[in-house]
């Protein structure tokens, strides 16, 4: 990509576009972990103390966030919700991230019986509906936590897998690559060093989406009757529990709908750092 | 011509595909522990009623002959019986279809109308007011859970304006077309907010590219070379997107569908899911399958037709 | 750009129509009103067979379409003629005569005749379903004439009528049904009721029309009923609420003194047959200890539970018995809360704590839920830790039934205004294994028979008063609480009934303007 043009877009993009997003991400972020750590330790309140005189107050000083209907004071749960949905969201995203991008990087670039192998076992899993495998898996192997994170992660790699694979054959044919070929590097430093780099950012930003999707789809389970185990302050059970209080108890399940906007903010704040950042590395 | 012989080739891979998912849904389900006369008689049936049916449905022989029967029936065009509803699947079948179909189709539209739009206003006034605005509604839907843009939705429109019916299907096509235009409007939200993502970042990708340059010197407008060029070379990530996301559209219908008291296909596999009604889910899933390698095929098919540089090995 | 607000205008054109097509419905359906009565359900109905079936929304469905010789009255506690005029019964007390009314007709015509009801009850007493036990007293069933039966008993049978009233004894016309398939029962529905069906999208709507030959004059007074299903608790209110339907069931409790704030509903809690509970599997340690069983009877704190699950609106439960069945013992206390007894059963028991329990119920349920989540708080104050166990209904069901679980929560409804068919059920091991505690006690078993027996009423009640004492002290289930139906109507709709064994009237209702 060395043209001038090239040349030129990089030295615009250098910036400092760059940081506002992973500053802000990485701070709210940073933030939250810190809570999530802190609150339930510093809180007067125990996440799962019932409290029946206590049932469905509205925010106030003693109860910034209110209670619920068991009288459980609803911040100090969503504070400690904060840990099990960033592990969920995290560890469901990242673990099919790799093994997706890896696998549709390779299906693209060495193409043949490769691409053959990963794409019709892409087939496989993408003709069953995602919510229908993630269900029927969970359904399997019970409820919980790592289940969860199993069902989730068998169903979301092709995504991944496709979409690297997308941009790796679009990348495979540019110029650079014929000349990397011409220079004597072999095909998998040129995958691993200029390729991927180069084919990534759409993965990258589909996964920081994807930590808040998994967090999501974990909140649909719990809909559907197959979530975190109660009485897990999970945020997404939390919502879906909360949804019969809309009119006399609307903050027990908002409060943490906004704790999911907030972490969703962040990602997608820290994911557009990233993915700039490997855009201009990348040329 | 390389591509037909490519399409080809992957229509022939099709069947053992297809047959591949079959099983891994048939053993999957099976597995699943719950038997469906249980599930179907209840808690106070006794014993011998329930082994009753399960001889009549033929559950208690091996599964490898259970996974026989059915192929065979299959191959006989015997789509099998809803254990639940004693109705063979085919008659509730196109009922169920035309209510999902309807209802993706609907949203995937609305997603379009919205995203390109947006993306196209974000991107071209990037970083300034216009972008930032449109960055910070997209993640509203993104990151709130289906349910609960569709419960809002239900209340605000549904009940407090009262301009749309809380839920149902209706009769005839501007019937559905006012009864699905909520939940087709809550199914879409989340596509809508990826794709203008996506969109807006291959189009500010594509921007910076060399042919752009080349073309603005030449001296076209920049609207032309926005649409002709920018948009096209942008379409890529949108088509692999709607591929795949097709397939979780089709199963998220399930949300909007419990929400909007839909008939569809969505809440149908969860609900045969859970009374283990084996036929329909086998059924669905084929059926299915065969729609998404099919639209598999086609996007992928589509490729070399917006980028001639795309080779298709 | 220009493109971009050439969209934007579509897209606001485009939803302007919509709202413009949107604002001409409301008013078709207004005038359709009248004449039909929408009920949204959370439940859709599978299946109409009346044998074979017993979940609610079938049986609350087909009891629209099928009457039974003899039906239990609205209140639950006595019984009236319904294809039965009158009815005799023999000295020995074990021959009843049924003299059928002569003008009852089915959807299609036909005279309801003895031979109909011959055919039906015998169908009802050799199939294998729920009910069976409904007629295991009978000896034979015979048609004395076109419109006479009798039935002949093995002995005299206490709560015979009580039994003959079942749903599952409804009335079917052999003609269209001998030799049918099981597909036929279960979605072509012929009776002799006020509605017969006519269309039925399965899960989604049941819709079902005045029978034309049905013998009480001007009877259903609304001549169309649409039952919808809306599984969304949600949603269904607000369909109520936006005037989509004239009715819904279930509300939540959490919405009860919201909807009672709406002068437009009125919001329901009809009296019940019902009564929550817990089953406890006495086959292994530590449950196998009654004093540990006690101890958490006593530790139980049903009061907070009714506040956490029923918001108040339902009675704590004492005896096993719901507390509208005749010969409940409105005096007994039950295994009040009591937490320093509790402790002292505890240590009595010999059982040590800290230990584990689980409790497997059905996901998803609105009720089921709070009340494992509430119990896991109470019992933890006795050094019980319980661990919830929520699993989908196949799975929860079919582990229930192989007594895999340890507790297990669920609820029970009276089908017939009588004590023994709960008796014989919960406490009377044959049937369900006790609700499959495992529960089988000898005294017990010698109340039960005597129970289904004695004839003279007052002897009936003091037996029942013992066996009341006895499942309390023994503990197999702990019994939680008594909870009203609940249910949300527009006031337009008037004549709405709900039976106290849970099925729907709808041959009165009205819709007003």
């Amino acid at each position: 990509m060395s043209t001038l043009a090239g040349d030129i877009a990089v030295v615009a993009s250098a910036r400092p576009r760059l940081h506002p997003g992973l500053a802000v991400g990485g701070a709210m972020l940073l933030l939250l972990v810190g809570a999530a750590l802190v609150g339930p330790r510093v809180s007067p309140y125990n996440p799962n103390a019932h409290d029946f005189e206590q049932i469905l107050q509205a925010p106030s000083a003693v109860h910034p966030f209110g209670t619920d209907n068991f009288g459980r004071d609803v911040l100090t749960r969503v504070l400690s919700g904060a840990a099990i949905d960033l592990r969920i969201g995290v560890l469901a995203a990242v673990f099919p991230f790799m093994f997706g991008s890896i696998l549709g990087a390779a299906a693209g670039y060495y193409g043949r019986w490769v691409d053959t192998l990963v794409m019709r076992s892409v087939d496989v899993f993408t003709a069953v509906p995602f919510f229908v495998l993630v269900t029927a898996i969970v359904a399997f192997l019970g409820p919980g936590e790592v289940n969860i994170f199993v069902a989730i992660g068998v169903a979301e790699w092709v995504t991944y897998a496709r979409l690297v694979r997308g941009e790796v054959l679009r990348e495979r044919s540019l110029d650079y690559v014929a000349a990397g070929r011409a220079l004597g590097f072999p095909r998998w430093r040129i995958l691993l060093g200029h390729i991927l780099p180069n084919a990534l950012p759409p993965a990258v930003i589909f996964l920081t989406s994807d930590v808040v999707l998994t967090i999501l789809t974990t909140a649909t389970l719990g809909f559907l009757g197959l979530g975190v185990r109660p009485p897990a302050p999970e945020w997404g059970m939390m919502m879906s529990e909360g949804r019969e209080f809309l009119s006399n108890g609307w903050w027990v399940a908002t409060m943490p709908g906004f704790a999911c906007l907030y972490t969703g903010l962040a990602f997608i704040l820290l994911g557009d750092g990233v993915a700039d950042l490997l855009r201009v590395k990348g040329q | 011509m390389p591509l037909l012989r490519y399409a080809l080739r992957r229509i022939g891979q099709t069947l053992p595909v297809a047959l591949l998912v079959t099983v891994l849904i048939f053993l999957l389900i099976k597995l699943i522990p719950g038997d469906p006369a249980s599930a179907i008689l209840g808690e106070r049936a006794s014993d011998a009623a329930v082994q009753a049916l399960q001889q009549q449905w033929g559950l208690d022989r091996p599964l490898p002959v259970q996974y026989g029967v059915y192929l065979r029936n299959l191959v006989t065009g015997d789509l099998g019986q809803s254990l639940r509803y004693r109705t063979p699947v085919v008659d509730l079948l196109p009922r169920r279809t035309a209510v999902t179909l309807f209802l993706v189709v609907y949203s995937m539209l609305l997603s379009l109308l919205v995203a390109v739009p947006l993306a196209m206003v974000a991107a071209s006034h990037r970083d300034r007011w216009p972008d930032q605005l449109v960055r910070g509604l997209i993640v509203v839907p993104l990151a709130s859970p289906v349910f609960w843009i569709g419960i809002l939705v239900l209340i605000l429109f549904a009940l407090t304006l009262r301009w749309f019916p809380a839920s149902g299907y209706g009769e005839g096509f501007l019937g559905h077309l006012w009864h699905l235009f909520l939940p087709a409007l809550t199914l879409s939200s989340f596509f809508t907010a990826v794709l203008t993502r996506n969109l807006r970042s291959a189009l500010i990708d594509v921007q910076t590219t060399a042919y752009v340059d080349f073309a603005r010197a030449k001296g076209l407008d920049r609207r032309r070379v926005l649409f002709s060029h920018v948009l096209r070379a942008a379409l890529l990530p949108i088509v692999t997107l709607i591929g795949v996301r097709l397939s979780y559209t089709i199963g998220g219908s399930v949300v909007v569908e419990t929400v909007f008291a839909l008939p569809g296909l969505g809440s149908w596999m969860i609900e045969s899911i859970f009374s283990r009604d084996y036929m329909v889910v086998q059924t669905l899933t084929l059926a299915f399958a065969l729609g998404v390698m099919v639209i598999n095929l086609l996007t992928d098919l589509i490729y070399p037709l917006f980028d001639p540089r795309v080779r298709m090995d | 750009m220009r493109i971009a607000r050439l969209v934007l205008a579509l897209v606001l054109t485009a939803g302007l129509m919509l709202v413009g097509l949107g604002s001409m419905g409301p008013k078709a359906s207004a005038q359709q009103a009248g004449k039909v009565i929408r009920f949204g359900v959370n439940r859709a109905a599978e299946n109409l067979d009346p044998v074979t079936q017993d979940a609610n929304p079938d049986i609350w469905a087909f009891t629209q379409i099928y009457q039974q010789l003899v039906r239990v009255n609205v209140k639950g506690d006595g019984f009236e003629p319904d294809l039965a005029e009158k009815w005799t019964t023999s000295p020995d007390g074990r021959t009843w005569t049924f003299f059928l009314r002569k003008n009852a007709r089915f959807s299609n015509g036909d005279t309801v005749k003895a031979s109909d009801a011959v055919w039906s009850l015998k169908r009802a007493r050799d199939t294998k379903g729920p009910w069976k036990w409904a007629l295991e007293a009978v000896e034979d069933i015979a048609a004395k004439d076109d419109f006479t039966v009798v039935i002949s008993l093995k002995e005299p049978w206490a709560p015979f009528l009580a039994d003959i009233s079942l749903f599952s004894n409804s009335i079917l016309p052999e003609k269209v049904f001998k030799g049918a398939k099981d597909e036929d029962f279960a979605n072509k529905p012929v009776g002799s009721g006020p509605f017969m069906l006519v269309d039925w999208k399965k899960g989604e709507e049941l819709v079902m029309k005045a029978n034309p030959h049905y013998y009480e004059k001007g009877v259903p007074k609304t001549g169309e009923l649409r039952i919808r299903y809306i599984p969304d608790d949600n949603s269904r209110i607000i369909a109520l609420q936006s005037g989509d339907v004239d009715g819904i069931d279930y509300p939540p409790f959490s919405r009860i003194e919201e909807l009672r704030k709406d002068a437009k509903l009125e919001a329901q809690l009809n009296p019940s047959t019902q009564v929550s509970h817990l089953s406890l599997n006495m086959r292994e340690a530590p449950l196998n200890n009654v004093k540990f069983r006690q101890a958490l009877a006593f530790g139980t704190d049903r009061a907070s539970i009714v506040k956490a699950v029923c918001f108040g609106h339902c009675t704590p439960a004492t005896t096993f018995l719901p507390m509208t069945t005749p010969f409940f013992n409105k005096g007994s206390k039950g295994n009040a809360y009591d937490l320093n007894k509790a402790k002292q059963l505890l240590k009595e028991s010999g059982i040590a704590t800290p230990l584990t329990l689980k409790v497997l119920y059905r996901a998803n349920d609105a009720v089921h839920q709070p009340t494992a989540v509430a119990l896991k708080e109470m019992w933890g104050k006795l050094g019980v830790n319980l661990e919830l166990d929520p699993l989908d209904r196949a799975t929860a069901t079919t582990r229930y039934r192989a007594n895999q679980f340890q507790v297990y929560i669920t609820s029970w409804t009276n089908d017939i205004p009588d004590p023994s068919q709960l008796a014989a059920y919960s406490l009377g091991f044959t049937e369900s294994q006790s609700y499959h505690s495992g529960y089988q006690s000898a005294e017990m078993d010698a109340l039960l028979a005597k129970g289904m027996r004695e004839t003279n009423l007052e002897k009936r009640r003091q037996v029942y008063y013992e066996i009341q004492e006895l499942a309390l002290r023994d503990s197999p289930l702990i019994w939680l609480y008594y909870s009203p139906y609940t249910i949300a109507i527009n006031r337009k709709m008037k004549g709405f009934v709900q039976m106290a064994t849970g099925p729907w009237l709808f041959k009165g209702v009205t819709i007003g303007e």
